[in-house]
């Protein structure tokens, strides 16, 4: 058996992980920042760091449908009640965004774009909750 | 600090660095177990365990303060 350059074990991996995770989340924060301080300092057009918001707006997605996905959660047992808030705190908050990132005043165009938020986040959650259905029944196999 | 372990591997006549080929971990990770800084697996304890010839409970088991 040849010998790693890098000998691992357990407690390095673990160590590495952390480390990966923190910086993964980091980098999530930062590229917030940077999206939130191009629009409201830079005063940047949004269409020039649509590809920036793209990533950001896919990763929290799959890192989302990822943890529901392994971690398998009990998918029967979902409170309902915490889950329809989610959803209107991210309509809500996705529409003041909008508005104040478009300045949109005319109120036909903040009904049309209110309209656009709550199909993208209902399809956010039909990601999430068929991610969890299915994780659910691969840790069923599992056990 | 797991004293049990520390005196097992001396028992045996081992060394930090013996014990840790033995069960494919680093001379650190079994200088941080015996110090009680790191929580091992389960797997882990159990090669520990095999390699000095002891039960889990032997070298692992802390009796609870009343």
């Amino acid at each position: 058996m040849t010998k790693s350059p890098f000998p691992m074990d357990e407690r390095t991996r673990v160590i590495i992980m952390r480390v990966c995770t923190i910086m993964y989340v980091l980098t999530l924060m930062a590229l917030l920042i940077d999206i939130l301080y191009r629009q409201f300092v830079l005063g940047q057009s949004p269409d020039s760091f649509n590809d920036i918001a793209m990533i950001y707006t896919f990763n929290v997605i799959i890192l989302i449908g990822a943890i529901l996905y392994f971690g398998g959660v009990p998918f029967l047992k979902i409170r309902l009640k915490p889950v329809l808030a989610l959803f209107i705190v991210m309509t809500v908050s996705g529409t003041v965004f909008t508005i104040i990132k478009y300045r949109l005043t005319d109120p036909l165009s903040i009904i049309n774009k209110f309209g656009i938020i709550i199909a993208i986040i209902t399809i956010f959650f039909l990601i999430w909750i068929t991610a969890a259905f299915f994780g659910k029944r691969n840790m069923e196999k599992i056990l | 600090m797991n004293i049990k372990l520390k005196l097992a591997r001396i028992e045996k006549n081992l060394s930090q660095q013996e014990l840790a080929e033995l069960v494919q971990a680093s001379r650190q990770t079994i200088g941080l177990i015996e110090k009680g800084q790191y929580n091992p697996s389960l797997a882990l304890c159990l090669k520990i365990a095999q390699s000095l010839d002891k039960t889990l409970d032997q070298l692992f088991w802390e009796e609870k303060d009343d």
